[in-house]
């Protein structure tokens, strides 16, 4: 004889008679903590995909490269590697940015938004006039290239 | 009456166990101790603010104040080691590592947010016993239930972040390979070739959606866990992805036992959850 499909409300009376008591019993500490680690905090990095999503270890497709240019008086134009501004970088984040003249695999954490101070940190070097920063970036290997720049004025 | 109070201590006990290894973990990995086992990967204080500049997640912090919370997490870490009220050390261990991790974005590694997480979880009813000053019990089975949750979650959430073209075809595994990221024992040759790399990819894939109803269904708990074990100590030796295979190995305890537990209401009504 086969069994009857479940019913939403077969479904509705199981949670009510099985899960429900299960749940009423758990601390809400337990349930709200629960719910933080192992779905909002994961959900929330889903969002802010440049952080990388939650508990993705080396699945990540992204990619980027960095041209940064600097204007000296006179108008004269010239690039600056990232490998040069690893010195004034935390060892993390100069672990990622060296060798970024090339297009190198992984992901930056925030740049995007923060392209104004890193560029800043290129007016040291040669006392330039002004600096182009320009990031591409790409979420996967096959997606499209996406800009994002920065010009500050060395000098007042 | 006896027997609920025995499952009901060998929870405690593995809680405590479980509590321990990790809050070694994480002292060994945040503090130059780690430098006894990896002059590779030296850090010195994890997150200690050395200057440079880097990417916030939230406003940055006055260095003192970092510093002074690398402290904090460190004498956290031992508190909870020892046993000493472990649920609050745990919460103020995971509440500064969070804030430390948050001050660089580009050191925010899926194993720092493990380093930070776990404490908090551990710590609820990990101090019931094995500890120099015990917390009363506040809900073992509820606190193993979440372990056991956290645990499943993270092998779901792995798997939802492979579930793309470029993964399964190996080529992620290629790039990572060719940056030098991944070059552990016997990687060159598990990853010759790309056939290889999308089955090691898929397999991967396949696992991690796998593993984590597995340990949660009573049935399949124990061959899971072999397997999950198995699976850790395999990464840390191709991949080396720094300690995370080691708290996820420190973890996996929470499914050793299958059985029954209690959860204690405060007006002692007792109910069973399997």
């Amino acid at each position: 004889m086969l069994s009857r499909p479940p019913t939403l409300n077969g479904m509705r009376g199981r949670f009510s008679r099985t899960i429900a008591p299960m749940l009423a019993t758990v601390p809400r500490t337990h349930l709200v903590l629960g719910a933080i680690v192992c779905v909002l905090l994961p959900a929330a990095t889903w969002i802010d995909r440049s952080l990388g999503p939650a508990w993705s270890m080396f699945t990540s497709a992204a990619s980027h490269r960095i041209r940064i240019v600097a204007t000296d008086e006179g108008g004269a134009r010239r690039t600056i590697s990232p490998t040069a501004l690893a010195s004034r970088l935390t060892p993390s984040m100069a672990a990622v940015i060296a060798g970024s003249e090339q297009w190198r695999h992984g992901d930056l954490p925030r740049l995007r938004e923060n392209l104004e101070p890193f560029a800043r940190l290129a007016c040291e070097l040669g006392a330039p006039r002004s600096i182009d920063v320009l990031l591409e970036e790409r979420e996967r290997f096959d997606a499209p290239v996406v800009d994002h720049s920065a010009h500050v004025a060395c000098r007042p | 009456m006896n027997d609920e109070a025995s499952r009901e201590s060998a929870t405690t006990r593995r809680l405590a166990t479980i509590r321990i290894a990790v809050a070694l973990i994480v002292l060994v990995r945040t503090t130059p101790l780690f430098s006894f086992f990896s002059a590779a990967q030296a850090e010195g204080w994890w997150g200690w603010p050395e200057g440079g500049f880097t990417t916030t997640l939230g406003p940055p912090l006055p260095t003192s104040l970092v510093a002074a919370l690398v402290v904090v997490r460190t004498f956290g870490a031992v508190a909870l080691l020892l046993g000493v009220r472990s649920r609050a050390s745990g919460f103020v261990t995971s509440a500064a590592a969070i804030v430390v991790v948050a001050q660089d974005a580009f050191a925010a590694t899926h194993t720092a947010r493990l380093l930070a997480l776990a404490p908090a979880l551990v710590g609820l009813d990990g101090g019931c016993t094995r500890a120099l000053v015990r917390d009363r019990p506040l809900a073992p089975a509820a606190s193993l239930a979440l372990l056991r949750a956290f645990v499943a979650s993270i092998y779901l959430w792995s798997a939802i972040a492979k579930m793309n073209v470029d993964w399964w075809s190996g080529r992620t595994l290629q790039a990572f390979r060719d940056e030098g990221l991944i070059a552990g024992f016997g990687t060159p040759a598990l990853l010759a070739t790309g056939a290889r790399r999308s089955a090691c990819a898929i397999g991967v894939f396949v696992f991690e959606l796998l593993v984590g109803p597995a340990l949660l269904s009573t049935r399949t708990r124990r061959i899971a866990l072999a397997a999950a074990i198995a699976f850790h100590v395999a990464l840390q030796v191709l991949v080396r992805p720094d300690v995370f295979g080691f708290v996820m190995i420190a973890l996996l305890p929470a499914f050793s036992k299958e059985g029954r537990g209690t959860v204690l209401r405060r007006d002692e009504d007792r109910v069973d959850v399997r």
